[in-house]
């Protein structure tokens, strides 16, 4: 028998299957703050223009439930946290637009479900769901306010990501988005989707490109990327192995005015 | 003519609504302060600004500055732009995918970021100049680069910052680390201020002033006088403005702005025009738990015939569904 496991094992890796690079063939999930009325939509088309670049595959097949299948869905928040690996957790690179503080996600008062809102220290570590990255998600963005603080606003900027049992980097590449106030309704996710997808750009990098490409002054806020740090040149086709769940080093990239 | 001064407007929701709307039925209580409010008639600047020729004007020139950029900042790069979309190329460094270069044929945006690779590691980056010298650093990479507009006086210092680093290691100790720092030009045309994505110029320098990331999004215009008649009126400002307030916050709770400011729109896709702008605080109280503070930028045309895209993305082509567990 371990025999067999380990000629299993020789196959599968000689076939490629555990290479670190990962393609477009990824599954990607969008996720859209629930407003109320349609008047205040900049969040739906923040997000659309973003996933339009990917060939997204919205398979209906119910075998497929949560495999090979990529997501378009209004934000509730057992999806982001206590059934995270059916959803968020399922996709590689997922994309939020949606009002947000640090370390907190709301989901809009259109949410069917209570609470309607995440924090991202606690709240989304659920058994065996654990944080993110331990099922698929290797790179998430924040387009809102303030999600991922930097030194200027915490001293302690890094343990609600990585300090056991409740963080959120279980095996997530990078988290990105601003540590300020940020205003969207602009064309950063259209430049990002693109230096993403047809240039396959660095991650993080592609982010921060695009925030400044549409600056004018202050707007659109101050870009911040986490990661593990083996993780910093990755592009979304070029990537290093998974990290473990349980590390405890992180590295942070912001931009400050002084 | 002025607005009357120490006007503060507080509009209740549902006069609100009765009045451009129709349909709004809780909208956010807005306060505009328009004390101090200028109009167009008051400061001038009531021109038509027509695009010129881009500064670089076709892919051929494009590839030419990038690899420019990239020697310039110590790389040896061979650059082969790929056209992602009509009239816009770019270029990644398969070596260092964060090795990057964009250009939009249409206005002549150029955006290049020499890469990361050589600034990831620990440790500050050394060289890197303060504020003043980083002004004066930045200005010199343009002019070789004759990337400086026609006009240099219209290029004015907006602010200056960095570009940072921190690590937390297994050990749990934690170093912060400045690499690079950059400058942020902004542009203003006889006295006006420009607002919006385009009219900027912003350089990052790294070790040694070394010139690390550029973006330029900088149409040159001529200029035209426009007759009053194609302005809306002073008495309408206020309200379009409340009108666009209220239609892209319609969630808030509040909203409070200073009086419009007159302003030129660059909508970085080759339109400027004469517009108002105001810098909003935006409150929202979220299922009666969280206050949330918003920031935004809310510009209206001040022409009656305007062309310039404000929007700034796509609407969306399809809807989210719901969540099924």
């Amino acid at each position: 028998m371990r025999r067999t496991l380990v000629f299993l094992a020789v196959v599968l890796l000689s076939a490629g299957l555990f290479q670190p690079v990962s393609g477009y063939d990824e599954q990607e999930g969008g996720y859209v703050y629930r407003y109320t009325d349609p008047s205040e939509d900049r969040f739906l088309d923040n997000v659309w223009n973003f996933i339009k670049y990917f060939d997204l595959n919205f398979d209906p097949d119910p075998t497929k439930k949560y495999e090979q299948r990529d997501q378009y869905y209004w934000c509730e928040s057992p999806g982001f946290d206590k059934f995270n690996n059916a959803f968020l957790d399922a996709v590689d690179f997922a994309y939020y637009s949606g009002h947000g503080s640090p370390w907190y996600l709301t989901m809009g008062p259109g949410a069917e479900w209570d609470p309607n809102y995440v924090y991202l220290y606690g709240s989304i570590w659920a058994g065996n769901h654990k944080g993110w990255g331990n099922r698929s998600m290797e790179f998430v963005t924040f387009q809102s306010c303030a999600v991922i603080p930097c030194p200027e606003e915490y001293e302690d900027w890094y343990s609600n990501w990585i300090v056991e049992p409740t963080d959120v980097f279980d095996g997530l590449h990078q988290a990105i988005g601003y540590h300020t106030i940020s205003y969207s309704g602009n064309g950063i996710s259209d430049n990002y989707g693109n230096r993403i997808k047809n240039n396959d750009e660095a991650v993080w990098q592609a982010w921060f490109n695009a925030v400044d490409d549409e600056r004018s002054g202050f707007y659109p806020g101050y870009a911040s990327a986490v990661m593990y740090p083996d993780c910093d040149g990755e592009s979304y086709g070029n990537q290093v192995p998974d990290p473990p769940g349980n590390h405890t080093t992180l590295k942070i990239w912001y931009q400050v005015s002084e | 003519m002025r607005v009357p001064t120490r006007t503060t407007a507080v509009l209740l929701a549902l006069s609100l609504a009765a009045g451009f709307t129709g349909a709004c039925f809780a909208a956010p209580l807005v306060s505009i302060d328009s004390a101090g409010f200028h109009s167009v008639r008051d400061v001038g600047g009531m021109s038509a600004y027509i695009r010129t020729e881009p500064l670089i004007s076709s892919e051929t020139r494009a590839a030419g500055l990038a690899e420019q950029l990239f020697s310039m900042s110590g790389m040896d790069v061979s650059v082969t732009l790929t056209e992602n979309s009509e009239g816009k190329y770019g270029f990644v460094d398969s070596a260092d995918r964060s090795a990057s270069f964009y250009y939009t044929l249409s206005t002549g945006d150029i955006s290049f970021n020499r890469g990361t690779a050589d600034y990831s590691g620990d440790g500050d980056t050394p060289g890197l100049p303060d504020n003043e010298e980083a002004v004066r650093l930045a200005l010199e990479h343009l002019e070789a680069l004759e990337l400086l507009p026609g006009n240099p006086d219209e290029l004015v210092v907006d602010r200056t910052g960095s570009l940072n680093m921190a690590v937390v290691r297994e050990d749990g100790s934690e170093s912060r680390y400045r690499k690079q720092v950059w400058v942020h030009f902004k542009r203003v045309i006889d006295g006006i201020e420009v607002r919006g994505p385009g009219s900027k110029i912003i350089v990052y320098l790294g070790e040694n002033g070394e010139l690390t990331k550029l973006i330029r999004r900088w149409t040159e215009v001529d200029t035209y006088e426009l007759n009053e008649s194609a302005f809306i009126s002073d008495d309408r400002v206020l309200g379009k403005m409340r009108e666009r307030l209220c239609r892209e916050w319609r969630e808030a709770d509040e909203i409070e702005t200073g009086a419009p400011e007159f302003v030129i729109y660059d909508d970085g896709h080759g339109i400027l025009e004469p517009a108002y702008a105001v810098d909003a605080r935006v409150f929202h109280v979220i299922g009666g738990k969280h206050l949330i503070e918003d920031l935004s930028l809310v510009v209206i045309p001040a022409v009656k015939f305007s062309s310039a895209w404000y929007d700034q993305q796509d609407k969306a082509e399809s809807l989210p569904v719901a969540f099924e567990l």
